[in-house]
């Protein structure tokens, strides 16, 4: 399978600060791929990379075969962007903002921007700049379908949106994505939407560890055990252990292993623990299991 | 899509364009109705010396009219496109950057350019109405520099509100300041008969610069 | 591509900029308070004098062409024509000179000065070819501007300035008398002095387009044309009309090959009576300031540019007895010049002394401009080695400075080359390979 996104050896720094400095993954052509990550670790550098509005102080970072910062327009043509806060051109109506986009993309799909917009019962002639941060995600996603793009690099859609459009810009998302061969790259604060949303996650941590595997795959191995301490020696993340989590009513640790696995691997390691029951994890209890609450 | 890009050219800049449109009319109209009243309260042959001989300029209230329309035209078409970062949209669009920012600055200066053209033309009119036409041609080309001063406004404003750097900014603000300076040095009318192909030169440069800011832009590291 | 030219032709704007903005910013720093040399030719020594500021403050030399300093008083004496009111002062007058005495009255009744300028000169200043033509003969003490103003043309036409439109009736009557006095249409040049603060009014000289001479003047509204004789071959380049109170000199005539006359007068009929020619070896009328000096022995005629000034004594048949020139404290380099035209190559001038146009010239400083270039191009080479820059990348930016100086060098130092494309470049400064097809932007 190709790779839609191809990050090589990615160094990037602000001065003589280093973001990441070997940073490597993919995203498959065909997959939905989410990239999570805590506040400051990279993600909205990694975006602006992968979108060519930062040029990458070392490595590869190729969209679609090219280098991202320098996509000819044709490739361009090819992706569609969606830009943290629903970025749109606020002086511009509903209509006169798909006059603006249509001749420039040679697939445009006129009607599945009007099957989004015409939702919202507002008139052609309504300015952007008037309508409330949910009707704007809805124009804005409308436009992008309408590009018909192989690839959507989506940053934060999930910005000011309240829950009510937060689903259904989900549920129209999903909705063209069953169209099938699409591959789209998506940020989100909010983890548990990804639920029903993507194939695979990568992970990044600070420092640029990038951890990549399918949504389902971390579903089933990611798991949570509460535990006891005899003594004041709580065990720590030490490769197989993930995480440790103290800040809970009862302490609980993560980890990808079988419980047996774990089992034996504290017996070893850590004598002085005692595992507990299995919990059940929501995603985004996995993720904060994975990253850490800090 | 050129015709896109004019439409969205014309949304940004149409209701400053139409304020600036009513402000050049004002202009005119206040020109015209000062020159009238000069020739009420003196007489012709008077006017007629101070213009020719003490190379007096009447329509000099005019003079930076061009160079505040150049300024207002640029920030009401890269105001909007800087604010929150929205020149990255126009930057993914599947066309070349520098033809797009060629294709704004030419959609800009023509409107500009449909403003001066009425200055020129109102200037001609207004002098001819009062003075022989040899002193209404005259006019318009005293004028010329004042004109070329709203074209280099106009770049100078562009390259600083596209350029992604402050002290790059002051950079361009500086050098059209600087060109700007030499464009108002008259003592008199038609000075700049000789010198102004050379100047007119000078300011075409900002048509290859203009792409510089656009480049830095998207090209930040 | 693109974004390189863009650099370029900022480079290229920063760089004209600072060649016109620097040398005023000099001047002005630096000020240049030196006026020019006063030259006479003194009737009491028959010897040239001047005056000459040296320095800072009042520092003037009183001097003669020997080199003999006088004070102040001293040389005021030695031209007494010129300073006879202090004379009178002193108690000085009558004078006795060559053997004749001169009172304050006979001084004043031979006293003029006839000036050209080269701004003055066609082609040196814009101009709305539209003349008044004065009533030479008004009535009264002062002339009035006329209620009309003539276009010379292929015809001579005059516009009522009230109603701004054609008057038919003067248009035809100047017109005839014109085409009656011989005149061949079109009018090729117009000359006279628009002023109504003058002692009468000689009208105005049209040039034909045979290149022959006509006085027009508009005598109680009639037009009254008288040609002037011109010397075999001469073609008329300029000339100036003085309209002096001292009848004899109507103005100065300037040919095409930069001979200049004066121009006589029929007193009785204030119209050109015949041409002088005056010998005035190495007088550039483009370039040089000329003032002739008339007094009861001797004409003086003084021309000069910004460095040298020169000076024929004449008698008063306008036959040259002695002749002076020197190089004016002013064209001394100060050391502000020196160092100047070492540290930038050239500069570039808006205005001419010359004339009202604004022009370009391009002052060349030549092999005094190496040091500044040196220099230039060090720093250069600092800067765009501290940007990551081999040897080979930055030819051009130096070639640049190498040709502009200080100049490029600001240029450079205020637009800089962008980093390297691609994160090839990037990679060179963290010391890895480069990706294969990063750096193909």
């Amino acid at each position: 399978m190709t790779a839609a996104i191809q990050v090589e050896q990615l160094a990037h720094r602000y001065g003589q600060r280093f973001i990441y400095q070997d940073l490597s993954f993919s995203v498959p052509e065909g997959k939905v791929v989410a990239l999570l990550g805590k506040n400051g670790v990279g993600k909205t550098t990694l975006i602006r990379l992968l979108m060519g509005f930062l040029r990458p102080s070392a490595g590869q970072c190729q969209v679609l075969g090219e280098p991202s910062h320098a996509l000819s327009p044709r490739t361009r043509a090819r992706i569609g962007l969606l830009f943290e806060g629903h970025l749109a051109y606020d002086f511009m109506t509903i209509a006169q903002i798909e006059r603006f986009y249509r001749p420039f993309y040679r697939r445009w799909r006129r009607e599945l921007y009007y099957d989004l917009v015409d939702r919202l019962g507002l008139s052609p002639d309504h300015k952007i700049g008037d309508m409330s941060c949910g009707q704007r995600s809805q124009v804005v996603l409308g436009l992008i379908f309408a590009q018909d793009p192989d690839l959507m690099i989506l940053d934060d859609y999930s910005m000011g949106l309240d829950a009510g459009y937060r689903r259904l810009f989900l549920d129209y998302l999903r909705r063209f994505l069953d169209e099938g061969g699409k591959t789209v790259f998506v940020t989100s604060h909010v983890v548990q939407d990804m639920e029903s949303l993507v194939d695979e996650v990568i992970f990044l941590q600070r420092g640029g560890a990038v951890k990549q595997l399918p949504l389902a795959d971390f579903r089933r191995q990611f798991r949570c055990f509460g535990f006891q301490v005899e003594g004041d020696a709580p065990p720590q993340a030490d490769g197989l252990i993930e995480n440790v989590d103290l800040h809970g009513r009862e302490p609980v640790l993560y980890s990808f292993a079988a419980p047996e696995r774990l089992a034996a691997h504290l017996a070893t390691h850590w004598p002085q623990v005692r595992l507990g029951d299995e919990q059940a994890l929501t995603l985004e209890d996995a993720f904060i299991g994975l990253t850490g609450k800090y | 899509m050129l015709a896109a890009v004019c439409l969205k050219e014309w949304l940004k800049v149409r209701w400053v364009w139409l304020g600036l449109l009513a402000l050049h009319l004002g202009m005119l109209l206040y020109l015209f109705i000062a020159i009238r009243h000069q020739f009420r309260v003196e007489h012709s042959e008077m006017i007629w010396y101070w213009a020719f001989e003490l190379r007096r300029l009447l329509y000099e209230p005019i003079q930076y009219l061009p160079l505040v329309t150049g300024v207002l035209i640029a920030a009401a078409q890269f105001g909007p496109e800087m604010l929150g970062g929205r020149f990255r949209l126009s930057l993914h669009l599947p066309l070349r950057g520098d033809l797009l920012v060629w294709s704004w600055v030419a959609f800009g200066a023509l409107m500009g350019a449909v403003l001066a053209l009425l200055d020129a033309l109102a200037l001609y009119w207004i002098i001819g109405r009062w003075f022989p036409h040899e002193a209404a041609v005259s006019a318009v080309r005293t004028a010329l520099p004042w004109l070329l001063g709203g074209w280099v406004g106009y770049f100078g404003a562009t390259l600083a509100l596209l350029e992604p750097a402050a002290p790059r900014r002051l950079v361009y603000l500086g050098l059209s300041a600087a060109l700007l300076a030499l464009l108002f040095q008259h003592r008199g009318y038609q000075e700049y008969d000789q010198v102004l192909p050379v100047l007119v030169g000078i300011a075409l440069l900002f048509i290859p610069a203009v792409i510089l800011p656009a480049h830095r832009y998207r090209h930040r590291s | 591509m693109t974004a390189r030219l863009a650099r370029w032709s900022l480079l290229l704007l920063t760089v004209f900029l600072l060649a016109v903005w620097w040398p005023l910013l000099k001047d002005l720093l630096f000020e240049y308070r030196y006026g020019k040399t006063d030259l006479f030719y003194s009737p009491v020594l028959e010897r040239f004098v001047y005056k000459e500021l040296l320095g800072e403050g009042h520092q003037f030399i009183y001097r003669d062409q020997d080199g003999t300093d006088y004070d102040r008083e001293t040389f005021e004496t030695l031209i007494p024509f010129i300073y006879y009111k202090n004379m009178e002062l002193w108690g000085r007058l009558p004078l006795s000179l060559a053997g004749r005495s001169f009172d304050k009255a006979q001084i004043q009744a031979e006293r003029q000065v006839l000036e050209l300028d080269p701004v003055e000169l066609p082609g040196h200043a814009p101009r709305i070819p539209l003349f008044p033509l004065f009533e030479a003969n008004p009535g009264r003490a002062r002339l009035r501007f006329p209620e009309d103003i003539m276009r010379p043309g292929e015809r001579l036409a005059f516009i009522n300035s009230d109603a701004n439109r054609l008057d038919p009736e003067l248009t035809r009557r100047f017109t005839a008398a014109l085409t009656e006095a011989g005149f061949a249409w079109p009018v090729q040049d117009t000359f006279g002095r628009v002023s109504i603060l003058k002692a009468f009014d000689a009208g105005y000289f049209l040039l034909d387009h045979a290149g022959d001479l006509f006085q027009l003047r508009r005598v109680d509204g009639v037009p009254e044309v008288t040609p002037v004789p011109l010397p075999e071959g001469l073609a008329v380049r300029h000339v100036k009309v003085a309209e002096n109170k001292r009848g004899e000199y109507l103005g100065l005539v300037l040919s095409r090959d930069d001979r200049l006359f004066l121009l006589a007068q029929d007193e009785a009929r204030r119209s050109a009576a015949g041409l002088i020619p005056l010998a005035l070896p190495g007088y550039e009328p483009d370039r040089m300031a000329l003032k002739i000096l008339f007094n009861p022995l001797y004409r003086t005629a003084i021309y000069s540019d910004q460095r040298e000034i020169k000076a024929v004594a004449m008698d008063k048949g306008f036959e040259p007895i002695a002749s002076y020139d020197r190089t004016m404290a002013m064209a001394e380099p100060r050391l502000v010049d020196r160092v100047w035209e070492a540290l930038v190559p050239f500069s570039l001038d808006l205005r001419d002394p010359n004339g009202r146009y604004l022009r370009l010239s391009l002052d060349v400083h030549g092999p005094l401009a190496l040091p500044g270039i040196g220099l230039a191009l060090v720093l250069a080479w600092l800067l765009l080695r501290q940007r990551g820059l081999h040897l080979p990348s930055m030819l051009p930016t130096l070639l640049l400075v190498g040709l502009t100086g200080l100049y490029g060098l600001i240029a450079v130092a205020l637009i800089p080359p962008e980093a390297p494309h691609g994160a090839a470049g990037a990679d060179r400064r963290l010391g890895r390979a480069p990706v294969p097809g990063a750096a193909n932007a």
